[in-house]
């Protein structure tokens, strides 16, 4: 029709960086309402945003995420899935949070695989650029966040390489459930089977290396 | 809330629910419709044009204050203008071809 439909990657995530700016300037001009700042919902001379426009754009900023989150999920997308809700504040805090020492570490590559176990959907991330499945400082300081809510089933961790060193793969291969809550981009995404295929791989050659 | 704020609403409803249902159409009608109405709030509330769009339905009004007082926030014509946005990459991610 009007415009080119070109799917890409990039769309899911900006839909769903959009809707969370709906839920954003909703969720402030509620606040503002509630503890009586007009500054929240009202900008200087401009008439303000009422109470039910706020509720009603937080909800919609729902939609609008969901949305993206069904469109992300495609098979012919091919995009990594994180960037789906890489863009809720949330995410954003972490990743500002965290992220900074790990961006500076040039050669570390990340490859993310997402499974299903459990109800509940587990992210893995690990190191692929030099063949090491010693878990990232991302891995690491997820596997501390998990731990530290009271009442989680804690992180397995079956496999370790050294004293500083852990790795998220079982010896069978399996990925034990694990949920990532720290930095949400990748630089290079891998489909969780070719991951898991090539870890196995890799495990193994490291095993008969050592053997 | 203002009419064209709801008129807005009721056109991203759509919008919404045609994207949730594949109708790749109705999302850029309605999702353009409400992202050009945002658009426009915030050309008038940010210029010194008066394009007359919050008084096409509800006619004129005698007090041109209560006029202004009809027009949206800004802030909601920016969530209208990136609901917008939103649906036009709705719109690319569910067309066909």
């Amino acid at each position: 029709m009007l415009l080119p439909a070109e799917r890409s990657w990039l769309e899911p995530p900006m839909m769903g960086l959009l809707g969370s700016i709906f839920i954003g300037i909703g969720a402030v001009a509620l606040l503002g309402y509630l503890i009586g700042i007009s500054g929240t919902y009202a900008w200087g001379e401009f008439g303000g945003m009422a109470l039910h426009t706020a509720l009603g754009f937080m909800v919609l900023g729902v939609g609008i995420i969901a949305l993206a989150w069904v469109a992300g999920t495609t098979e012919e997308m091919n995009s990594p899935r994180g960037f789906r809700c890489l863009s809720g504040p949330p995410a954003s805090l972490l990743r500002l949070s965290s992220g900074r020492r790990f961006w500076r570490r040039k050669n570390y590559k990340l490859s993310k695989s997402s499974v299903l176990k459990s109800s509940m959907r587990a992210t893995v991330w690990r190191r692929t650029s030099t063949g090491d499945f010693a878990s990232s400082s991302v891995a690491r300081r997820a596997a501390h966040t998990r731990n530290s809510i009271p009442g989680s089933k804690p992180v397995k961790i079956s496999l370790s390489f050294s004293n500083t060193s852990m790795a998220f793969i079982r010896w069978d291969g399996s990925i034990p459930p694990t949920i990532c809550s720290g930095p949400y981009l990748s630089r290079k995404t891998h489909r969780c089977r070719e991951s898991t295929i090539h870890a196995k791989q890799m495990l193994w050659q490291r095993h008969k290396r050592r053997a | 809330m203002q009419i064209n704020t709801a008129i807005g609403f009721v056109l991203s409803g759509i919008a919404l629910i045609a994207a949730a249902r594949g109708m790749a159409g109705v999302t850029l009608v309605c999702g353009g419709i409400a992202g050009s109405l945002g658009l426009l709030t915030l050309i008038e509330d940010f210029s010194s044009f008066d394009l007359h769009i919050n008084r096409h339905l509800t006619g004129a009004y005698v007090d041109s204050a209560a006029a202004y007082l009809r027009r949206m926030a800004p802030s909601t014509g920016i969530c209208f203008l990136l609901a917008g946005v939103a649906f036009i990459c709705s719109y690319r991610l569910s067309a066909p071809g």
